[in-house]
Order: C-alpha cells, then sequence, then structure tokens
C-alpha cells in the first residue's frame, strides 16, 4: 500500500515500502545497541541492570506516512512504548483506515502552529529515542525539524540553571546547532536539576564535559 | 574496608590496577568498552562511558537524559555502601566520580598525589613506575615486584604485533621480515602471532593461517602463561603477560612511556626510540610526516636484542637509535636500569628513586639503607665530578636546583662512606646534619613546579 499527500508527494517507497521500512530501521536498532554489548547481555546482568541497559525506553517516531515503518519498529519489540507524531490529520485519517496499526503504538496529531503543547511537554522521563522518518514529512519539513530538535533537547536551554552550568563549563558549544532557544521548562528539566545542591551539580556537568571531550 | 577502585582508562591500566589493589573487598568501576573482556570477573561495574557519549552526542537523543542516566549510576554505585573510593585513574573524570559516591570530602594529604599529578599526564618520566606512584597516592604500598617464570630456553614464543593506537604500531612487513630473521637465527623457536579479531584478516596476509592465534579475552587469560615468552608492543596484553609472569619483551613507540608503563615484572625488557619526539602526547596524533620512533632503530638491532633476551641475556653492544631497559628491583622498588648505562650512572638513578622515596614518605632517610648502594669513596667522588659537568651546562634555575639537591645527596653519601668503619652512630649525625640541606632542595624543586607538598621536620 503506498499513499501520496495532497500535494503529490510520495509518504513511502511506492516499489517495496517494507523493505524501506527495514532498511530506515537498521541504523536505529545499531544506535541503541552498542556494540559491545548483545540483548542478551543486559538481562543476563540484572545485579548491574541500571549500568547496562542501553536500550531507549520509549521511541519517538516523526511522521506516520503510510505506517509500513511504525509497523516495522514495532514488530521490532525493542521500545515500551511507540509514539508517532505526525501534523497531517488527513494522513492519519487516510492510514488508519487502511492499514492496521499495532495497539501498542500511540499516535499524536499535531498542529502545524504546534507550540510545545502539554502532550508532549509532559513527556518526564527523556529516556527516548527520537527516530525521524523523512518520507512522511513532505509538507511539514520545518516543523518536523524543529520539534526534532525539541525532543533532542537542542532547544531546551532555556532553563538558567542549564545555562548557568553550560556556560560555566563550557558546555553551550552543545547547543551550537539550535537556532532558537525557547522560553519553556520542556521535560521538566529544572525538576531534575534544581534538587541537586550546587556543588554535587557541578560535578556531575563535569562528568558530562569531560565524556564529549 | 569494602573499597571501590575507579579505573577508567583502557585494559591495559586495568591490568595494572588489579596488581595494585585487588583483595576480596576490592570492587572495580570500569569503562563499558571493556566490558566483553571483563564482565565474568567478580566485583566489577560498569561505567557507561559510551552510552552517556552516545546521549550526548547522537541527535537522536535528548542530551539532557544524560544527566539523568549518570545521576541514576551514581545512586547505584553510592547504595552499595563503599567504605573507601580509591581513583586509579586520575583524570578530571574520575576525580568528579569520586566526589559524588563517597559522601565526605577525603582531606588527607599524601605528599606522593602532587609527584604523581606532576608526572601522570605529562611526558616527562618519573622515577618510579606508574602503578607504584598510583597505589602510593593511594596510601598503599606499591605491589610487590614478581621474578618472571624461568625457563632454561624461551621456545614458545608469543608475539602481540598489533596496538589499537596506531602511534604505538610497528608495521606488519616490518614484524614479519623480523621475525622471519630470529627465526633463521632461532629454528627452534615456535611462534605464534596473537592478533585481535578486527585486525586478524590483516594478519592473514603477513602471517601463515597455522600461526595466527586470535583469541577472546578469557581464553588469553587461562593460556597466555602457556608462553615462555611475550614479544609485544605496548598493549594490555603485555601487562597481562606480565600479572601471569611470563617474560616480557616491550618494544614501545609513540607515547608508550617506559618508565610509566613498562611491564611490573622482572627481567622484562623494554625497547625504546632515542628520538627526540619520543615519548610524545598520548592524546596527539605523531605530528611527523614518517614513524620516527619506529625508524629509528634497525631491524638487525631489534633482532639481536629479541634474540638475547630469548637466550636469557642481555644485548650488550654499541648500538644507535634505541635504548634497551631491564627491569630490575632497587630495594623492592621497581627500577628501569638502561642496559648500556655506566655504573655510575644506574646508581646515580637509584640513589635519586631512594631518596624521593624517601621525601614522599616523609621518613628521614636511614644512611644505612642507603650506603648499601655499595658506593666506593671513587665512585661518589667519579659521581660528583659528573654531575658538576652537567650543572655547568644547565640553563635553567629549575634544573640547577633540582641538579643540585643530587650533588648534596652524593655529598652525603661521599662523606658518610669516608666513615667507613666509623659507628652507625656518627654517620647518621652526620647524615642528619645534611639531609636538611637536601630536604630544603627537594622542596624548592616541587615550588618551582607550582606545587606544595609538606616536608616534615626531620
Amino acid at each position: 500500500m503506498t499513499f501520496m499527500n495532497r500535494k503529490g508527494r510520495l509518504l513511502c517507497s511506492p516499489r517495496d515500502p517494507a523493505r524501506e521500512a527495514q532498511t530506515w530501521l537498521a541504523p536505529f536498532v545499531k544506535l541503541e545497541f552498542t556494540d559491545h554489548k548483545d540483548h542478551k547481555d543486559n538481562k543476563d546482568n540484572k545485579d548491574n541492570k541500571d549500568q547496562t541497559q542501553s536500550v531507549s525506553k520509549q521511541a519517538y517516531i516523526l511522521g506516520l506516512g503510510a505506517a509500513h515503518h511504525v509497523i516495522a519498529a514495532a514488530q521490532a519489540n525493542l521500545w515500551k512504548k511507540i509514539t508517532v507524531l505526525e501534523f497531517d490529520q488527513q494522513t492519519i485519517r487516510d492510514t488508519l483506515s487502511v492499514n492496521s496499526i499495532p495497539a501498542s503504538v500511540e499516535i499524536i496529531a499535531i498542529k502545524p502552529d504546534f507550540q510545545f503543547s502539554s502532550r508532549v511537554k509532559s513527556a518526564q522521563d527523556l529516556d527516548y529515542i527520537v527516530m525521524p522518518f523523512k518520507p512522511a514529512w513532505a509538507l511539514f519539513e520545518k516543523q518536523y525539524f524543529q520539534l526534532w530538535l525539541s525532543l533532542a533537547g537542542l532547544k531546551a536551554s532555556e532553563s538558567r540553571t542549564v545555562a548557568r552550568n553550560l556556560k560555566m563549563l563550557e558546555l553551550d558549544s552543545f547547543l551550537a546547532s539550535a537556532p532558537t532557544l525557547l522560553s519553556s521548562e520542556d521535560f521538566q528539566l529544572k525538576s531534575i536539576l534544581l534538587h541537586q545542591n550546587k556543588s554535587r551539580e557541578d560535578f556531575y556537568f563535569k562528568i558530562l564535559k569531560e565524556l564529549t571531550q | 574496608m569494602k573499597t571501590l577502585v575507579l579505573s577508567l582508562l583502557r585494559l591495559g591500566d586495568f591490568i595494572q590496577h588489579q596488581q595494585a589493589f585487588e583483595d576480596e573487598n576490592t570492587h572495580f568501576l570500569v569503562n563499558d568498552l571493556f566490558y566483553p573482556q571483563l564482565k565474568h570477573h567478580p566485583r566489577m561495574y560498569f561505567f557507561s562511558r559510551r552510552r552517556l557519549q552516545k546521549i550526548l552526542v547522537e541527535k537522536n537523543y535528548n542530551w539532557m537524559h544524560a544527566f539523568v542516566v549518570l545521576e541514576r549510576e551514581i545512586q547505584f554505585l553510592k547504595k552499595l555502601g563503599f567504605d573507601r573510593v580509591i581513583d586509579a585513574s586520575h583524570t578530571h573524570l574520575s576525580r568528579a566520580v569520586v566526589s559524588l559516591v563517597q559522601d565526605s570530602a577525603s582531606h588527607e594529604k599524601n605528599p606522593w598525589l602532587p609527584y604523581l599529578d606532576l608526572y601522570l599526564g605529562a611526558q616527562a618520566s618519573p622515577v618510579f613506575h606508574g602503578l607504584s606512584l598510583i597505589a602510593r597516592a593511594a596510601g598503599k604500598n606499591p605491589p610487590m615486584l614478581m621474578a618472571a617464570m624461568q625457563t632454561r630456553i624461551k621456545r614458545k614464543i608469543l608475539f602481540q604485533v598489533t596496538s589499537s593506537d596506531p602511534k604505538k604500531n610497528m608495521e606488519l612487513t616490518e614484524w614479519r621480515q623480523m621475525i622471519k630473521e630470529l627465526f633463521h637465527r632461532q629454528p627452534h623457536l615456535e611462534i605464534s602471532i596473537l592478533t585481535a579479531p578486527e585486525d586478524k584478516e590483516k594478519c592473514e596476509q603477513m602471517f601463515p593461517d597455522e600461526k595466527i592465534v586470535s583469541w577472546d579475552w578469557p581464553t588469553l587469560e587461562s593460556r597466555i602463561d602457556q608462553f615462555d615468552a611475550l614479544v609485544s608492543l605496548d598493549t594490555s596484553v603485555l601487562h597481562l603477560a606480565a600479572k601471569k609472569k611470563v617474560p616480557t619483551f616491550g618494544i614501545f613507540l609513540g607515547s608508550a612511556n617506559a618508565m610509566k608503563s613498562a611491564p611490573y615484572l622482572l627481567e622484562s625488557q623494554v625497547m625504546t626510540s632515542t628520538v627526540s619526539c619520543y615519548p610524545c602526547d598520548h592524546h596527539q596524533t605523531c605530528p611527523k610526516a614518517s614513524h620516527l620512533c619506529e625508524q629509528s632503530f634497525s631491524r638487525a638491532d631489534l633482532v639481536l636484542a629479541i634474540e638475547s633476551f630469548i637466550l636469557n641475556q642481555t644485548l650488550n653492544r654499541p648500538r644507535a637509535g634505541f635504548n634497551l631497559f631491564v627491569v630490575e628491583s632497587n630495594q623492592g622498588e621497581f627500577f628501569l636500569r638502561e642496559t648500556n648505562a655506566s655504573a655510575n650512572s644506574v646508581l646515580q638513578q637509584k640513589l635519586a628513586q631512594r631518596t624521593w622515596a624517601h621525601f614522599l614518605d616523609e621518613k628521614p632517610i636511614d644512611a644505612k639503607d642507603l650506603l648499601d648502594l655499595s658506593l666506593s669513596h671513587q665512585q661518589c667522588h667519579d659521581m660528583i665530578q659528573d654531575l658538576q659537568k652537567d650543572l655547568d651546562g644547565l640553563q635553567t634555575r629549575q634544573n640547577h636546583n633540582f641538579n643540585q639537591t643530587w650533588i648534596q645527596a652524593f655529598q652525603v653519601f661521599q662523606k658518610a662512606s669516608d666513615f667507613q668503619g666509623s659507628s652507625w652512630e656518627s654517620r647518621l649525625q652526620l647524615q642528619e646534619s645534611l639531609i636538611g640541606q637536601l630536604s630544603n632542595s627537594l622542596q624548592s624543586h616541587l615550588n618551582l613546579v607550582g606545587k606544595e607538598i609538606s616536608w616534615l621536620s626531620i
């Protein structure tokens, strides 16, 4: 099954969408497993579970398209929760009418003038991977890109605590690629950071700084 | 006392840290990079370095999640309730981890710490082995220097021909020719080529298949002592062999600093380059157009040096472009003796090492302890003459002070040796009067390099 959106742009491969979905998924699966650990090792090492887990709990898929890639991701059975974010409501209606999406997959329709509404902001857990499916972006490339930046934390440096630490530790180069800094409290960053006292917080940021060098 | 040792460097460093700290109450925190090699070791925890780096760098993750993961790992370690946390890595990262894992900051002032700081990250060589320094900085005695297992003839030889660091590598074609020539001279040898799985294909193009072994780490750990000797670059395998008491011959190139990381095993030998850029900075790629340290010595010299080692001898002939060291004991302390050095020079280095040890241990120098260096009056006289010549050529105030220290030290021993035949008491009186000068010079040396250290009152 293939789809075309209203401007005639393909949302997935017209020849072999299933193969396209697998090709799309492979690098994310690889990214989720560090090259020296396999899934079995993680399960075996229960005593040290926190230190060996390498798969994110949740996957955010940017773009529903014809959903072949969403089904492939669900069948990989790696993530506890899969959330699909889609700007085009017509695409959601068309896809759901002809394609069966696993019940475990959550689909969120986002308005094109979306300003980080409560639904995404309520994501308290940062343990997720962002998986952009660009063939489905079609008319909303700019919005999807902004959403990606936001989910990757590249637009969330508004928190004064973070900004101060980034500046102090010269970590602000992290954010060099972020085009804008928003005035939101994305992902409850403040609550993560502010419950630490200052000196201990600084040690955490020092470690993160060292890891990026 | 339940202890956590932070060994957040490379695998070879971890093996050495094991030698220094391992007992049934010691746990290790190592980088997750070495999970495949170390997952079966008891009391082992893995720091998610790669995972954190991935979250921080990859645009598919929210970088702020790294903070959460790190905090979770720190809390996990804190819950384990360690009585003491030892930083064996001495990096900015490991120091921050120590500060977070242990509840109260340690305020112990150990004079070995500033000395360690001075040399560990620098290209300059300390007078102590890196392992000895790390143990002492943690308030422990250096690990005992063990003797290598003895074989009358070394027959089964293992060659580790690749290193993960390009700067420390030698061309595989050079290895092939060198091994070929060695085998031609010593046809009784049974040679095996050890290679990491990722280098196996390259090695198969250079060596016969039946000579190549490519084992996982547990297999290597269980089999390495079946060999009579190991010839290796500065790799984790070299340190594993030393730990297992397998006689080792190290070829140290690039940033491999013999004094800091030579195999901690008596009678091991290490060959190094004499080019001015050796040893280079560990964190930089080789800036030279060609690998000068590798090219500084000839294949013939390398073959002869390894042949001598295999025959339980030490190459003893004029040489160019390389130094050859052998690991000896200086009253139980690791000592790297340059095999061509004069007796005076060796005595001078041994004396320097012992004096530093006494100084940093904050113990009065015991004349009885030092005089067993068997310095004769003539030797003392010769050394002072040599030192005076060196001093004349010195340019900087720092070196001037440093060498002045040794001149004073030798004067101590010269005068002490004049007392031969007199009572120990009178010798010690003389020592004590002169040691004050010595300590002042040592202090000024440390001050000059910006380090503060408290000196005991003798």
